[in-house]
């Protein structure tokens, strides 16, 4: 790996350990106890401090190191967990993001960000210890730990360890020795035996592999973490029993009885005089263990008195996964996208040869790519949920610095999305969960007023709807007001005083530029500026968006956006001597029409079944052949983009295919019925149709035959 | 490592010099054994000039030590600081006949 490289994974690496930070924070917020995600804190801290170690990044490993110590107080129960700590934690979270930014770019930290770090400290540690943090080795780390009797366990006493080695130690660089070595520099080994029972036979005995485990009695003043932290390297190697003194017979014997026969009884007596348990009690005990009859497996033996590791609770954070570049990724995609188009040919020259006995095999090619291209994207695609949850800290201190209550709702969070696509949407969802916690939601005492609950709510819900991922921001705040949103758009020109607007019209003002109604531009929002941009990013990804709200009650912002950019499932259709194709997604049927019933009232309407669809002929439309009488039977493709749908009228309907999106270059950007190309398997290129485009223009079309004057639609 | 096969004072035996670890271990499992075949009532072990013992290398001997039991032949162990140390720290002192260290052969 080259040190560039290194240099990324561990930016990438701090990243999710913040990230988790955060979460683990917040988390604790309202559950203070809970010492698995204390835990994950602590190792987000350590972790970093021992890479940043490794890059040689003092300033994070000095500052890193002194929140860890700190930490380790919290672990041990010598400081509680309480909203202070939180919130300085969470500034550290903060500083650290600073500093290995600082790190990672060569700069020398500014003596701003030094002070700042500080003061971060000096709020973590009120009674300073020390002033300047001495970067300690790890075995010092122990040693002094070990040393300092910490008040808990005053008297030396007898432990009992069963150190159980895995059969890949010796392989993996273990020596089981140097581990007891370092437990007698702990205290005093009393006794050590060697459990053989699990030993092959001679001719089946591998010497590279360990067969070694030892019940061992360490006789010292120390504590349960100090003897797991002499392990910690050893985790997947050993499986780790501590059982402290003072535990209940019943544990020592559970644990006694899994031992090989011959040791019983010695293990036996040893444990007895250790705890001051008649050796007879004890035998009996052990007696009584192995009479029990059902064995479960050896590491989950144990009622809670004692401690373990093996199963290690640090191995809770499944991370499963490997790390892939994503430019071989999309590099991999953009394969599987030639492999599709190969796919088509090949199918399209045995269908034209007609090579019956070919069949089979295409179409088994056929369904193998379709799998290889789910699940090539789906590689790509990750859960919106993480997303989600960072914005839990933007609420939290949001919401503390306007002085209101808000509470953000989190549902949906396994959907999933393209990675690309996640990234690009951070920022509009940032701003429209900012307007709702400025704009939307009201001061308690106005709420209170109101009769609504003090505790504003902010919901984030993601699902999945034909082919498209739909992002809803919903708040139950004071909505948005109609009539200031017309009185404002007058004044800025953007509508005439006597033109008519529906409630929804009007509600989509909002998405113009320079209309914001809030008097007065906060910090966070309100300048104007920010309704247009979100709007412009999201149809950059082919996506849409839009908003209910009444006055009072609240406002829901819906977003839809496609769940893949690169490949999709079309329905390819014919006008004129071009072929289109449609995402089959948004297809909803396919209808016959005779002419006589194509115009409802000599408005640009058709008569559906008694539904009323503006439509849209695409000959016309696309090819400007207007007014040539067709002979040939045409049919209506009914289309649908989120609520609306109207008719496409086509020439031919060549059914469905899959295929590979090629964006189509600058030039055609502004063509809004177009949003990209395929090659079909032919080697024609066939028009990818936007159906949003179409859809308003078969509505701006139909409005127009009507004679009105153009509405403010933005396509 | 070098392993030669010696003769003390009539009793079979193995004189091992280097490293008893898991860089050996696999070599020396068939060595001991053929020692094994050979060996009547007492076997003897010179691990004098042994300077690196691991737990592979304890491992070894414990099965070694197994085998001999169960065969009834009584091992003696000529051991090296080193080695002595290392039984003593894991209490395996009394389950190997240490016997004084002698010029080695």
């Amino acid at each position: 790996m080259s040190f560039d490289e290194a240099r990324q994974t561990f930016a990438d690496e701090v990243d999710e350990l913040l990230q988790q930070m955060e979460e683990a924070l917040l988390v604790l917020e309202s559950a203070p106890q809970d010492q698995e995600t204390l835990n994950s804190v602590f190792r987000a801290m350590h972790t970093i401090k021992g890479s940043a170690g490794l890059f040689g990044f003092d300033e994070v490993v000095h500052f890193t190191h002194t929140v860890e110590a700190e930490l380790d107080r919290v672990r041990s129960g010598q400081r509680p967990v309480d909203s202070d700590l939180i919130a300085v934690l969470l500034a550290c979270r903060d500083q650290v993001a600073t500093l290995v930014s600082a790190a990672l770019q060569e700069m020398q930290v500014s003596d701003e960000v030094k002070a700042q770090g500080q003061a971060i400290l000096a709020r973590l540690q009120p009674v300073n210890h020390s002033a300047a943090p001495k970067p300690q080795t790890q075995p010092e780390a122990i040693a002094s730990a070990a040393a300092q009797a910490v008040p808990a366990e005053p008297q030396a006493a007898l432990w009992l360890l069963v150190l159980d080695f895995k059969a890949d130690a010796f392989r993996n660089g273990m020596d089981p020795l140097s581990f007891i070595r370092y437990l007698s520099t702990l205290g005093e080994i009393q006794y050590l035996l060697v459990d053989e029972q699990a030993w092959p036979s001679v001719e089946a005995f591998d010497p590279e592999s360990c067969y070694l485990k030892f019940y061992l009695g360490l006789y010292a003043c120390t504590q349960v973490s100090v003897l797991e932290e002499v392990f910690e390297f050893a985790e997947d190697d050993c499986t780790l029993d501590i059982i402290p003194p003072d535990t209940d017979e019943s544990v020592y014997a559970q644990v006694l009885q899994q031992a090989s026969p011959e040791l019983q009884a010695q293990l036996t007596e040893l444990v007895a005089q250790a705890s001051a348990v008649p050796e007879a009690v004890m035998t009996q005990k052990v007696l009584e263990e192995s009479q029990e009859g059902i064995r479960e497996p050896q590491a989950s033996a144990h009622p809670t008195p004692a401690a373990k590791t093996g199963a290690s609770p640090k191995s809770t954070r499944e991370n499963v996964s490997i790390r892939v570049d994503a430019q071989r990724l999309g590099y991999l995609i953009n394969l599987v996208g030639e492999l599709v188009i190969a796919s088509a040919a090949t199918k399209l020259m045995v269908r034209q040869h007609g090579i019956n006995e070919a069949d089979e095999a295409v179409a088994t090619m056929e369904s193998l790519v379709e799998e290889i291209r789910d699940h090539a994207l789906q590689l790509r695609m990750v859960q919106i949920g993480d997303t989600f949850a960072r914005f839990r800290r933007v609420v939290r201190d949001v919401s503390k610095e306007l002085g209101k209550q808000i509470d953000l709702q989190i549902s949906g969070g396994d959907t999933e999305l393209d990675k690309t696509v996640v990234e690009k949407i951070n920022d509009p969802l940032t701003h429209l969960i900012r307007n709702a916690l400025d704009h939307g939601i009201e001061a308690p005492e106005i709420r209170r007023a109101a009769g609504k609950p003090e505790h504003g709510s902010v919901s984030l819900n993601a699902f999945h709807d034909s082919g498209h991922i739909v992002i809803q921001i919903s708040d139950d705040g004071r909505g948005l007001d109609t009539q200031k949103i017309r009185a404002k758009a007058e004044r800025l020109g953007l509508v005439s005083a006597d033109q008519h607007l529906s409630h929804q019209e009007t509600l989509r003002l909002i998405f113009e530029a320079g209309l914001s109604t809030k008097e007065e531009a906060t910090n966070l929002s309100g300048r104007g500026v920010g309704m247009d941009v979100v709007r412009r990013n999201i149809e950059s990804l082919r996506g849409s968006v839009d908003l209910e709200s009444q006055v009072g009650k609240g406002t829901k912002v819906s977003i839809h956006l496609p769940l893949t950019l690169a490949i999709i499932d079309g329905f390819m259709v014919g006008a004129g001597e071009e072929a289109y194709v449609l995402p089959l997604a948004n297809v909803a049927e396919c209808v016959e029409l005779h002419q006589a019933s194509w115009h409802v009232q000599d408005r640009h309407y058709v008569n559906l079944r008694g539904e009323v669809l503006p439509y849209l002929s695409l000959r016309d439309f696309l090819q400007k052949e207007t007014g040539q009488q067709q002979q040939r039977r045409e049919s209506l493709v009914v289309v649908r983009f989120g609520r609306k749908r109207a008719g496409l009228i086509v020439d031919a309907l060549y059914g469905e295919l899959q295929t590979v999106i090629k964006p189509i270059g600058k030039i055609f950007q502004k063509v809004h019925a177009i949003s990209g190309a395929t090659i079909l398997g032919n080697g024609e290129i066939a028009l990818i149709l936007d159906v949003q485009g179409l859809i308003d223009m078969a509505y701006q079309e139909a409005q127009q035959t009507q004679g009105t004057s153009g509405r403010l639609y933005h396509a | 490592m070098p392993a030669e096969y010696a003769t003390l004072e009539e009793t079979p035996g193995l004189v091992l010099k280097g490293e008893l670890s898991i860089y050996t271990a696999a070599e020396l499992k068939p060595v001991f054994f053929m020692l094994l075949q050979e060996a009547q009532e007492h076997l003897h072990l010179d691990l004098q000039g042994v300077d690196d013992i691991d737990g592979a290398g304890v491992q070894l001997l414990l099965l070694f030590r197994r085998e001999l039991l169960q065969a009834g032949i009584e091992l003696h162990i000529q051991a090296s600081p080193i080695v002595a140390e290392t039984l003593q720290l894991l209490h395996l002192q009394q389950h190997f006949t240490l016997a004084p260290a002698s010029p080695s052969p």
